[in-house]
C-alpha cells in the first residue's frame, strides 16, 4: 500500500488515466490519515476540446481546469473516463467529486446535481449530409434526428422535435447522418466541427439548434467544493487566465483542423497558467475561508424518502415506465425471432458439418461453415451488430429491429451449430449404420434417425442459448434500437439517477430469465423421466 | 459344385485400417437361399468382412458383385444395393425415439418401397409371426434384449431383402434370451432366406449352416459343409480353434 501510494504520487503529473487506475487501487487500501484525499474527477473523454485522449492520458479544457482546482486545494488529482450517461449519476451518488465532461446546464440536471458557475458558452448544432433539404433547425420537425444518448442535444430534440435516434457517442450519431440512417444529427458544436472537417459529405447548419452554458457538476450536498471551484473560476476570469486556457485548446483544435495531426495527440502545455493561478494570494485566502466556513457535506433526507422520490421521478413522471414496457417488448421480440433464425442457421450448419465429418462430402460448404463459425465466435457480438448496421446495411434504409434480429440470429446460429453438431456426434454410430443399412441415404438417416435424437439431447443446451441470447441483445442500444437496456439508459439520461432504472432493468431481465430457466428445468426433468 | 450365378460374389477383397491389413484377399460366393456361417478367432476380420459386404466399410481392393453387378463401381447406387442386403447388428441398433412399428415401417415408407398403410400391415404381420404384435406401440428402451433383436431382424425383413447379414446377433444377449433369437433365425433359414451369419455359437452353426467360412488373419483359411468342417478338419488352425471353443 505504501508502494502503490508512492507510485501514484510519481505518476501524478504525466499519466492521468493510468494514475486514475492506480489511484483507485491505492485508494481502496489507503488509511485516512495519509495525506489529503484525492480529487476524483470523471468525464467521457471523446469530446474535444473539452476532454479527449492524448498520448499518456486524458487532456482538454475540463481536465486542465480540474488540475488547477486540485493544485489550489492541495489534493492529488484522479481522472476517470466513463460512459457519458453515467457521469451525472456517478457524481450525484458521491462516486466522484467533480463531473467535468462538457456538461450543459439544464433544469433536469440541476435537480440531480449542483452546478458551478458556467465556464464556457457553447451551442448544439445540426449535422446534415451535403445536399440535405434541411437548411435550418426549424426544418428538423418531423425528421429522423440522431443524437448522443443523454446529451443536451438528446434532451432538447426530445422536447422540441420528438423522439430521436439515440447513439452511443457523437461519432456514431454523425456516421448515421452520413449513411442516411438519420436525416440529421444534433451534437455539440466543437466536436461536430472536428468530425465534419474529417468527414467529407457532411456539413453543419450555420444557425445553432440551441445555445447553452457549460459548468462543472457536484453532488447536491457538496456545497463547499462547489463554492471553492466557483472562487477559482471567478479569480481566473478576473485575471484572464480562464480565457487564456480555453484559447489554447481552441487553437490546438484549429491547428488540428488545418491538418496538424499532432495538435491533439500530445497534452497542451498549461503549466504557466497553473502557476499563475496558484500564485494568486487573494484566491488562496478565499479558499481557506471557504474551507473553514462550509461543512464538508450536508445531511441528506432519510433513505426511504429519497427512494420513493427517485422511484416517482424515474417511473411515474412523464410516464417513463412506458420506455421500460416498450423496451421489454423489443427485447423479447428480437430475442425470440433471432433465436428462431439462429436455430435455422445452426441446424443447417450442423448438418453440413456432420455430413462432412461422417462422409467427407460437402468439403466446400464445410469450409464455408468453418469460416462463419470462426468469425462469429471470434468477434464480440456488439462489433458484429455495428458492422451489420453500418457496413452491410449501411446505405439501405432497413428497420433497426430487423438488423438486430439478423445480427443476433447470425450470432446465435454459430453457437446453436456447435451445440447441435456436438449432439449429432454424440449419437451412437450404430444408429447411422442401422439407417444406412436399411437403404436410407445419408440425408434421410440424418433427418429421421439422428437429428430427432440429437435434438432431444441438446434441448436444454438450446434453452440455455436462448437465455444467453436474451441477455446479449442488451447491446442493441448501440444501433439506437430501444431495447430494455436502452430504455433504462434513456430514463437514466433524463433523470440522472444512477441505480434505480438500472436495477429495474436488471430485475426484469432476471424475472424473464428465471421464468425461462424454470420452464427449462421442468422440460429437462420430463425428458429425463421419459428416458 | 459352384453355382453358375451366386447372389453375391466376392473376389480379392482387401481392407486396411491405416497400416493394418485386416482383410487380405477374401474370395467368397454367397449362393441364393443358403445360410453361410462365418466363424474364426477374434480379431480375424469377420465383422469387417460383413461390413464390407454391406459397404459400411469401403474395401481398398477387390470386387463385390451382386447378381453380377459391380456394387463398388463408380456411380453404383449404394442405397439401392443395401435395400437388397439387410443387416442385423450385435447391439440391435433400434431407433430409440421411434415406436417398434415405426422402427419397422420407417425405411420401407421413406424409400417408397411400400405405402404407409401396406408397410404397417406388413410390419404387424411380421410382429405377429414373432409374437410381439402387442409391442407395436412400445418404444425400444421398454423391451428386453431378445425382443429388441427379434424386432431388429423383422425391421431388416420388412425391406424384403434378398439376403440378411448377421453380426454376432446373440452375443450381447443374456443367456436365457439367446434361444428365442436363434429360433427365429433358424426359421428364416429353413424358409429359404439367404443369410450370412457371423457367430460364436458353434452348435448353432453346426445345426443350421449350409456352409462354413473360416476366416483367420484376414484370409479364408478353410471352407466347406459343416459336417466336413467340424468332424474332419484338415486345417490345423481350424482344429486348434475348435478345440478351444468346443
Ligand atoms: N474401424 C477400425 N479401425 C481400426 N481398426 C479396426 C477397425 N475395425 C476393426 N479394426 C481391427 O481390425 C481387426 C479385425 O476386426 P473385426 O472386428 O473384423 O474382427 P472379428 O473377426 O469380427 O473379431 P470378433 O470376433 O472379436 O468380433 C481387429 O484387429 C480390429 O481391431
Ligand atoms: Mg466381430
Amino acid at each position: 500500500m505504501g508502494v502503490s501510494r508512492g507510485l501514484f504520487a510519481g505518476l501524478r503529473g504525466g499519466l492521468p488515466a493510468l494514475a486514475a487506475l492506480l489511484g483507485l487501487v491505492a485508494f481502496a487500501g489507503c488509511g485516512r490519515d495519509e495525506g489529503p484525499a484525492p480529487l476524483r474527477v470523471i468525464c467521457e473523454a471523446t469530446f474535444p476540446p473539452y476532454e479527449y485522449r492524448v498520448r499518456g492520458g486524458i487532456d482538454g479544457i475540463d481536465p486542465a481546469l480540474c488540475a488547477i482546482v486540485a493544485d489550489c486545494l492541495g489534493r492529488p488529482l484522479e481522472t476517470q473516463d466513463m460512459a457519458f450517461d453515467a457521469v451525472i449519476p456517478a457524481v450525484a451518488t458521491g462516486k466522484a467529486d467533480i463531473a467535468a465532461s462538457g456538461l450543459t446546464v439544464t433544469p433536469e440536471r440541476a435537480r440531480q446535481v449542483r452546478f458551478s458557475q458556467p465556464y464556457m458558452e457553447a451551442a448544439q448544432v445540426a449535422v446534415v449530409p451535403l445536399g440535405s433539404p434541411i437548411r435550418a433547425p426549424a426544418d428538423l420537425h418531423g425528421r429522423r434526428v440522431g443524437v448522443q444518448s443523454g446529451s443536451t442535444g438528446d434532451l432538447f430534440v426530445t422536447k422540441t422535435y420528438g423522439e430521436p435516434e439515440r447513439f452511443q457517442n457523437v461519432i456514431f450519431a454523425a456516421t448515421a447522418a452520413l449513411t442516411g440512417k438519420v436525416e440529421a444529427s444534433v451534437v455539440d458544436r466543437q466536436p461536430a466541427e472536428v468530425l465534419v472537417s474529417r468527414t467529407p459529405g457532411l456539413r453543419i447548419l450555420p444557425e445553432p439548434v440551441t445555445r447553452e452554458t457549460y459548468a462543472f457538476a457536484f453532488a447536491k450536498g457538496n456545497a463547499r467544493l462547489c463554492a471553492q471551484v466557483d472562487a477559482i473560476l471567478a479569480a481566473m476570469r478576473r485575471t484572464g487566465a480562464l480565457d487564456a486556457l480555453i484559447r489554447r485548446y481552441l487553437d490546438a483544435m484549429a491547428r488540428q483542423r488545418d491538418g496538424d495531426e499532432a495538435a491533439l495527440r500530445d497534452p497542451v502545455d498549461t503549466a504557466d497558467i497553473r502557476a499563475q493561478v496558484l500564485a494568486d494570494p487573494g484566491l488562496r485566502a478565499e479558499l481557506a475561508r471557504l474551507e473553514a466556513a462550509l461543512p464538508a457535506a450536508e445531511a441528506r433526507p432519510p433513505w426511504w424518502r429519497r427512494l420513493a422520490e427517485t422511484a416517482r421521478l424515474n417511473f411515474l413522471d412523464g410516464q417513463r415506465w412506458r420506455y421500460l414496457l416498450d423496451g421489454f417488448l423489443v427485447t423479447l421480440g428480437v430475442a425470440a425471432l433471432a433465436s428462431l433464425l439462429g436455430l435455422l442457421i445452426g441446424f443447417a450448419v450442423a448438418a453440413v458439418r456432420a455430413t462432412h465429418a461422417l462422409t467427407g462430402r460437402l468439403r466446400a460448404a464445410d469450409a464455408l461453415c468453418r469460416v462463419y463459425l470462426t468469425v462469429i465466435r471470434g468477434t464480440p457480438v456488439v462489433v458484429q451488430l455495428l458492422i451489420i448496421y453500418f457496413v452491410i446495411f449501411g446505405s439501405q434504409d432497413v428497420s433497426k429491429f430487423l438488423v438486430a434480429v439478423v445480427a443476433f440470429g447470425l450470432n446465435s446460429g454459430a453457437y446453436v451449430a456447435e451445440i447441435v453438431r456436438g449432439g449429432i456426434l454424440a449419437i451412437d454410430r450404430g444408429q447411422t449404420e442401422a439407417g444406412r443399412s436399411l437403404g436410407l441415404g445419408h440425408a434421410r438417416t440424418l433427418l429421421w434417425v439422428v437429428m430427432p435424437q440429437a435434438l432431444r439431447n441438446v434441448l436444454p443446451a438450446l434453452g440455455n442459448e436462448f437465455i444467453v441470447l436474451l441477455k446479449e441483445t442488451s447491446v442493441a442500444g448501440y444501433i439506437a434500437l430501444m431495447d430494455l437496456t436502452k430504455a433504462g439508459d434513456i430514463i437514466r439520461s433524463q433523470t440522472y439517477t444512477a441505480f434505480m432504472p438500472l436495477l429495474a432493468v436488471a430485475a426484469i431481465y432476471l424475472a424473464v430469465v428465471s421464468l425461462f430457466a424454470w420452464l427449462l428445468g421442468k422440460l429437462e426433468r420430463r425428458l429425463k423421466r421419459d428416458g | 459344385m459352384a453355382d453358375p450365378q451366386p447372389l453375391i460374389q466376392v473376389r480379392g477383397l482387401v481392407k486396411r485400417f491405416g497400416p493394418r491389413t485386416v482383410l487380405d484377399g477374401i474370395d467368397a460366393d454367397i449362393r441364393p437361399g443358403e445360410a453361410l456361417f462365418v466363424i474364426g478367432p477374434s480379431g480375424g476380420g469377420k465383422s469387417t468382412f460383413l461390413r464390407c459386404l454391406n459397404l459400411l466399410e469401403r474395401p481398398d481392393a477387390g470386387t463385390i458383385r451382386f447378381r453380377g453387378h459391380d456394387v463398388l463401381a463408380r456411380g453404383a447406387d449404394v442405397n439401392r444395393y443395401r435395400r437388397h442386403v439387410g443387416m442385423v447388428f450385435q447391439h440391435f441398433n433400434l431407433f430409440p425415439h421411434l415406436t417398434v412399428l415405426r422402427n419397422i415401417t420407417l425405411a420401407p415408407t421413406l424409400t417408397r418401397r411400400l405405402t404407409p398403410r401396406r408397410a404397417a400391415a406388413k410390419a404387424l404381420t411380421l410382429l405377429r409371426r414373432i409374437g410381439l404384435a402387442d409391442k407395436a406401440r412400445a418404444y425400444p428402451p421398454q423391451l428386453s434384449g431378445g425382443q429388441k433383436q427379434r424386432i431388429a431382424i423383422v425391421r431388416a425383413l420388412a425391406m424384403g431383402p434378398d439376403a440378411i447379414l448377421f453380426d454376432e446377433p446373440t452375443s450381447a444377449l443374456d443367456p436365457e434370451m439367446v434361444g428365442e433369437v436363434l429360433a427365429l433365425m433358424k426359421e428364416l433359414a429353413h424358409g429359404g432366406l439367404t443369410m450370412v451369419v457371423v457367430t460364436h455359437e458353434i452348435a448353432f452353426a453346426r445345426e443350421v449352416a449350409d456352409r462354413i467360412l473360416f476366416i483367420d488373419g484376414g484370409r479364408v483359411a478353410a471352407e466347406g459343409p459343416p459336417s466336413a468342417f467340424f468332424d474332419n478338419p484338415a486345417n490345423p488352425r481350424v482344429r486348434d480353434f475348435l478345440s478351444k471353443v468346443l
